[in-house]
């Protein structure tokens, strides 16, 4: 009777002291990976939970399946666990409590009716079905709503919610069926990495090697993994849903065998309501929800609630019984308050680690019922393949960085909790912990009336507010305040010439004597063969699709300059490190934050430069894509000779503490050729014109180099690299998409955002990477990938802007001065 | 006639409770706390009562730090008229307690008091009688049925054998077994509003008692735990088991 | 010092609670008065007068004691009081109902419940529904202190010599009229002192179910049980309620039917020496508590069960 067994249906279990894979966290999300790696035929995987399944935010949630995400790929995520969690039933037999009622989110504003259009153009392009509601048909399906302000909403007809804890369970036996193991009762202790990179997760039950690991631990997050030393972005916050008794209204309907009405959500005064049990649970989200768990739960927690505040809840709570009349007739049975993980832009992290050999991250989730299916099918193909098969970079844990504290987390995530049910514009720059990150000219910026926005918490000048015009955003779908601006920033750009920071360019120097041979294997191009010459290269992951953009500068033999988009520093600098050989002929060095960077572009930046400059600017000397040690005023810096937004102009990369005296010395001399900043926004139009393309967009692992239009820089014939052998196999195979530039027809106020459905007649061929109005060519334009027999210049297609179908049509890329003679000049 | 009914904040009774490690109590930091349960009884019967339109008034008073006015909030949203806070003291016994409520009632002159028949915290199940013997009135504890006549109370108490009837005259003290009534829950309207009702603070030392404690709590442990079982596969093994391995059978 | 002990009769026999409270009461004192107040009750005085350790029983006969009535009963302790350090009353709800006022009107604060002492001031109580511990120090002069039965040995009913005295007391007015009692009989031990008790749940789902309990319970011996919930289903009435506002029960075996294991219930039932489960959810609480849990329908596992018994041949009594 004395024995430390484990319990299943009263047949014994020792816990193994070896396995493939240690799950540690037995929530949905650690179920669910546990599942999707038994599925994919490694059975020999185990999870490790220190209390009982369920018992840390999984039991509590409120297990609505929201369809609803204007990310692509955590739309997808999302899509796939929906369909998938009604086949679990059959599978395993365990009835999940799926019910299917349907979602409604209820529009009060235009705005709001525009997001949702923008939505539906994502739903489209990943097969979710979506309708669009008037209010009538609104109270058709929701009788007990007062339509009183509202516009319209969308409905998506498969979803609904589903029994948390019967999920996990059904997903445990499915796991359970295929051979994988859950330990209870058991905590993690530590986890050690052995000298042949393999992991040994150590237990208050005993020890447990294995390859992999992978972190589902919920709130203790954090604490998981400083086990291995990772500062992982993850803070719960206090989330509320109040639970009603029964009402008669709404058993009255169930003895009429009426449907149950669905899940309504109100975004605009941010609060979800659904039926439970006769009555209703009302979830608001409302500001000034407090971070928790900040240095994790206590070790005995489990299945804990947080004392309830109803007084922050009151505005959602009146605003509620205004909407749902009957909300305010029944008692409260019940209020739950427990921990929901968050992130700093609130969707979950799940991906590899940063810096560890098959250590893997499923954590952050704020819609975690959800999201499990999906998260746990993506990271079993990742760990067992090698590479997942839709683009994850919306969810990758190395999209944020060092920067992301312990502090900053805690105001971040609160924000991200408290922006839940916002309207999400494609332009929306949260305020929380800014300005942090700064380049040495921010304040020069900020004088000359730039208004900021953040990347990998770097501000960056989004646009800039000439004098007299108020420095404040104006969020859209369409065009708005600024549009006017960026426009003049464009116009200046091609008329005289432009200047723009871009210091948050990821940076870093690779440089050994095995240096060149890894980077020729890491990159699809050829390397640069010149000292000083500069080529554009891509990343490939192990299945061919693209994962990184480069600029690579060789410096000499053995030493090369790297500099890709700020966003992917962690990523791109993660995936250098994870493939440079152990035996030390390859040297890593980050430059990120000793190199600032600054951008001159535009017909006079020859003149203007050799007024500040003692080198020779000419063609001859300085052709395109070359580099070379400059000075600019006293300054030293490196000039390269390129530029993203399709103008004669360099780069100037400079030992970051001379910025602000290069950014003088610059606005000084430029006065008399008209020098002014420009932003970002400006900067997105004006490459759109070039149809220069953006990892996340045009490139992504979803599709290969070819049909990104990258085929000039991938040489299949130059000896073996990463993807090499993949995508050849992939191009046998056939290409699917084809990128296409566009000229959208009859645009008056909105311009393609990106993702917008592309048809021929009815059928959706392609979808818009990304789009924008081209001031310099004066037309309203779009990136698109379409199924290749549509991608002929001159073919009509159309697209879907905020549900209004524009014709477009196929045109050759780079409208702008296609021969680039401007680049070249 | 007022009808004044005790509650008591405790920590929830959904909740695990953890000892402290250095045995000086229970862990109540950022432990969900609520009503005691059977407190929401007493509150429940003393509105019908007034609904039963016998009583005017409902008064609840609870004993202890400032967030004790979540508790009488919780009463006053369902339905209770005003509320008493006697403040500042923290963990007091339930002769302090007693002492207390009884010069409330020489406040308040109430002719019914009533409340949880313990409280699961402490599980003393000492409070209303030593008010009533305080008092001088008579007592039901445990009652599971209150029926009310012009000047006398038939309780229904449930005893080890059963349930047993008494008759008591007013002024009654009456303690609250679960089983008298299933309590309302409170409508979001009513909880909102219930910011509004006036709660009376009070301190003991203006009250004039001395809550100073009588009894030491030396140390809290936990109980011996018993060792882990086993799973039998069917009946046959269980009574077979139960026969030759615990002898029990 | 010196102890009195405040006995809970039915005017002819004492009840075993007074038995474990007399025997709690002897760690205190060798010497024991117990009070016996009630109706008719000479004979039962002179029974008691033979319990191991009493020294005296104190009588007091009338016919208003024929049902013990707080108000009229409390006074008379007090009145005794002056004599004792220690006056203790089982933890029964007569022992419950009655000691407050005693304790409220000499101003003492009592202690409830005890299940240990450790000295003639300091005791160990549960709290939480036992699921903690306080060992707590009286600082009163007087003792006033009610005691779990099941945690203390009965006194043998033989061995003693004790005296009686009888006493008359005047109660005051009659505010309170005892008007009836509802007892349920049953040939079975009482539950709470029964070796075996079988209990079941809301699992059983109807009263008829219920009594499928009785043959398992007449092959054992055992007394019947029931979680809060199977009573306020209904099924049986409140005297079967084991748990933490319940009856505490601590049988050599206990076996819960259909029963999760809700903390409260567990209060009632943890400290029985085996006990067993049969739930057919694996994941119910109870099991965490069980020594033997079975993983089944109880609807089949209780004729199984019963079948087994007559098997086994195991008629105890």
């Amino acid at each position: 009777m004395i024995r430390e067994v484990q319990k299943f249906f009263g047949i014994l279990i020792f816990m193994k002291s070896k396995a493939k894979v240690v799950v540690v966290g037995g929530g949905v999300v650690g179920v669910s990976t546990l599942y999707h790696l038994a599925k994919k035929g490694w059975s020999d995987v185990v999870l490790v939970e220190r209390k009982e399944l369920t018992s840390g935010s999984t039991w509590h949630a409120a297990g609505l399946l929201p369809l609803f995400n204007m990310s692509y790929s955590v739309g997808q995520l999302h899509k796939y666990a929906v369909d998938f969690y009604k086949t679990l039933e059959e599978e395993t037999g365990q009835n999940v409590g799926f019910s299917v009622v349907s979602n409604i989110r209820l529009a009060t504003t235009q705005d709001r009716m525009d997001e949702y259009r923008q939505y539906a153009g994502v739903a489209k392009t990943i097969g979710v079905e979506v309708k669009f509601l008037t209010p009538v048909q609104i109270k058709d399906i929701w009788p007990l709503c007062n339509i009183d302000g509202l516009i319209g909403a969308i409905q998506h007809p498969a979803d609904g919610y589903i029994q948390p804890a019967d999920l996990t369970q059904a997903l445990a036996k499915g796991a359970r069926d295929k051979g994988a193991e859950i330990y209870r009762n058991t905590n993690v202790i530590g986890i050690k990495k052995n000298n042949d990179e393999t992991w040994t997760v150590e237990t208050d039950k005993g020890e447990i090697a294995c390859e992999h690991v992978v972190s589902c631990s919920g709130n203790f997050a954090r604490q998981t993994g400083k086990m291995v030393g990772l500062d992982v972005p993850v803070i719960p916050v206090e989330h509320q849903y109040i639970v009603t008794e029964p009402h008669p209204e709404i058993q009255k309907r169930k003895e009429q065998g009426l449907p149950e009405m669905g899940v309504l959500r109100d975004s605009d005064s941010s609060w979800y309501m659904r039926e439970e049990a006769g009555g209703l649970i009302l979830g608001p989200y409302e500001k000034d929800a407090p971070a928790c768990y900040i240095d994790g739960p206590s070790k005995d927690s489990e299945f804990e609630l947080f004392q309830e505040d109803l007084d922050r809840l009151e505005s959602h709570i009146e605003s509620a019984i205004q909407r749902v009349p009957i909300f305010g007739e029944v008692g409260v049975k019940k209020t739950y308050n427990g921990a929901i993980c968050y992130t700093p832009d609130g969707s979950p992290i799940v991906g590899p680690a940063w810096g560890l050999k098959n250590f893997w991250i499923n954590e952050g989730h704020s819609f975690g019922i959800t999201a499990a299916g999906g998260a746990g099918w993506q990271l079993g193909e990742w760990i067992v393949d090698g590479e997942p098969t839709i683009d994850m970079m919306g969810v990758d844990p190395r999209r944020f960085g060092d920067y992301a504290t312990k502090s900053f987390l805690i105001k971040k995530n609160e924000e991200a909790y408290a922006n839940v049910f916002t309207i999400h514009y494609p332009d929306e720059e949260r305020e929380a912990g800014r300005p942090l990150r700064q380049a040495p000219c921010y304040d020069r910026l900020k004088e000359h009336g730039a208004v900021f926005g953040q990347k990998f918490g770097w501000e960056r000048a989004n646009w800039f507010a000439p004098k007299g015009v108020e420095r404040i955003d104006d969020w859209s779908f369409r065009r708005s305040k600024w549009f006017e601006h960026v426009g003049n920033e464009c116009k200046n750009v091609q008329a005289n010439v432009g200047l723009l920071d871009m210091t948050a360019f990821a940076k870093c120097r690779i440089s050994g004597p095995g240096a060149e041979s890894f980077l020729d294997n890491l990159v699809a191009n050829k390397l640069p063969k010149k000292n000083g010459r500069v080529n554009l290269c891509h990343a490939l992951n192990k299945n061919g699709g693209v994962l990184s953009e480069y600029t690579v500068a060789k410096e000499s033999n053995d030493s090369y300059y790297i500099v890709s988009a700020g966003a992917f520093q962690r990523l791109d600098h993660d995936w250098i490190k994870q493939w440079m050989p152990k035996d030390r002929s390859v040297t890593f060095e980050n430059l990120t934050n000793s190199i600032g960077v600054l951008v001159l572009a535009g017909p006079k930046a020859r003149d203007l430069m050799s007024k500040v400059s003692s080198a020779d600017f000419s063609n001859e000397k300085f052709p395109w894509l070359s580099s070379q040690k400059i000075d600019v005023g006293l300054a030293p810096s490196i000039a390269m000779r390129m530029n993203f937004v399709g103008e004669l102009g360099w780069e100037f990369h400079h030992p970051i503490e001379y910025q602000n005296h290069i950014f003088d010395t610059l606005m000084e001399a430029g006065k008399e050729f008209n020098l002014k900043p420009f932003g970002i926004r400006a900067m997105d139009s004006l490459r759109i014109e070039k149809t220069y393309k953006l990892v996340g967009t045009e490139m992504s692992i979803e599709y290969s180099p070819f049909e990104s239009g990258l085929d000039r820089f991938v040489h299949l014939n130059k000896g073996n690299f990463i993807g090499r052998d993949a995508l050849v196999k992939w191009q046998q195979k056939g290409f699917q998409n084809k990128l296409v530039t566009l000229e959208v027809k009859d645009v008056k106020d909105a311009d393609a955002l990106g993702n917008n459905p592309i048809y021929k007649g009815d059928k959706v061929v392609g979808r818009a990477t990304g789009g924008n109005y081209g001031f310099r060519v004066q037309k309203s334009l779009a990136i698109g990938m379409v199924h290749p027999e549509y991608a002929t210049v001159g073919s009509i297609l159309s697209m879907d802007i905020l549900g209004t179908l524009h014709d477009v049509e196929v045109i050759k890329a780079s409208p702008y001065d296609p021969d680039n003679n401007l680049i070249r000049a | 006639m007022k009808i004044l009914v005790a509650v008591k904040r405790v920590i929830d009774y959904n909740v695990q409770i953890r000892v402290k490690s250095d045995s000086t109590g229970v862990e109540t930091e950022n432990v969900k706390m609520s009503m005691n349960p059977p407190d929401e009884n007493a509150v429940e019967e003393a509105l019908r009562i007034k609904e039963s339109g016998v009583a005017e008034e409902v008064i609840a008073v609870s004993i202890g730090e400032d967030k004790a006015k979540e508790t009488i909030r919780t009463a006053l949203a369902m339905g209770v008229d005003r509320g008493i806070h006697v403040k500042g003291v923290h963990d007091v016994e339930p002769l302090a307690v007693a002492k207390i409520l009884q010069k409330i009632v020489e406040k308040e002159k109430p002719q019914i008091v009533l409340l949880g028949k313990q409280a699961i915290d402490d599980d003393s199940n000492q409070t209303g009688q030593m008010l009533s013997a305080l008092l001088g009135w008579t007592q039901g504890t445990f009652a599971s049925k209150i029926e009310l006549e012009a000047s006398a109370a038939i309780i229904t108490r449930e005893i080890d054998e059963g349930l047993e009837k008494v008759k008591l005259s007013f002024p009654i003290v009456a303690t609250c077994d679960l089983r008298l009534n299933e309590p309302r829950y409170a409508s979001l309207p009513n909880i909102m509003k219930a910011k509004k009702k006036p709660i009376d603070d009070y301190t003991s030392d203006e009250l004039g008692i001395d809550v100073s404690p009588r009894i030491k709590q030396l140390k809290v442990t936990e109980p011996p735990k018993r060792e882990k079982g086993i799973m039998v596969a069917n009946v046959a093994e269980l009574v077979h088991k139960l026969k030759h391995e615990a002898k029990a059978i | 010092m010196s102890v009195l002990v405040l006995a809970e009769h039915d005017n002819t026999e004492i009840k075993s609670s007074s038995l474990n409270t007399i025997g709690a009461a002897s760690q205190i004192d060798q010497d024991i008065d117990v009070l016996l107040i009630g109706s008719s009750c000479e004979d039962l005085a002179n029974k008691i007068v033979n319990i191991q350790n009493v020294k005296k029983v104190i009588v007091v006969d009338g016919p208003q004691y024929q049902n013990p009535i707080a108000e009229n009963i409390a006074p008379i302790i007090i009145s005794l009081s002056d004599n004792y350090s220690h006056i203790l009353a089982p933890a029964t709800t007569f022992g419950k109902n009655i000691m407050p006022r005693v304790a409220a009107i000499l101003d003492i604060a009592q202690i409830s419940d005890i299940i240990k002492i450790e000295s003639k001031d300091t005791f160990v109580r549960p709290i939480y529904a036992g699921n903690a511990l306080a060992t707590v120090q009286s600082t009163d002069e007087k003792k006033i202190i009610t005691v779990r039965p099941t945690s203390f040995e009965q006194a043998l009913t033989e061995g003693g010599s004790g005296e009686i005295e009888k006493i008359t007391f005047d109660t005051e007015k009659n505010i309170v009229e005892f008007i009836g009692r509802e007892e349920s009989k049953s040939d079975r031990p009482e539950l709470g002192t029964a070796r075996v008790v079988i209990s079941g749940g809301r699992g059983l789902q109807s009263a008829e179910n219920f009594s499928m309990l009785n043959e398992i319970a007449d092959k054992l011996n055992a007394a019947i049980g029931a979680s809060r919930a199977a009573v306020d289903a209904g099924y049986v009435g409140n005297d079967y309620q084991v748990g933490q506002t319940g009856k505490v029960v601590v049988p050599d075996l206990y076996i819960a039917v259909g029963i999760s294991g809700a903390i409260q219930h567990l209060a009632g039932m943890k400290e029985s020496k085996i006990i067993v489960a049969i739930n057919k959810d694996e994941e119910a609480p109870i099991f965490n508590v069980a020594d033997y849990g079975l993983c089944a329908d109880l609807f089949e596992a209780l004729p199984q069960f019963s079948a087994e018994l007559d098997k086994l041949n195991t008629i105890q009594k």
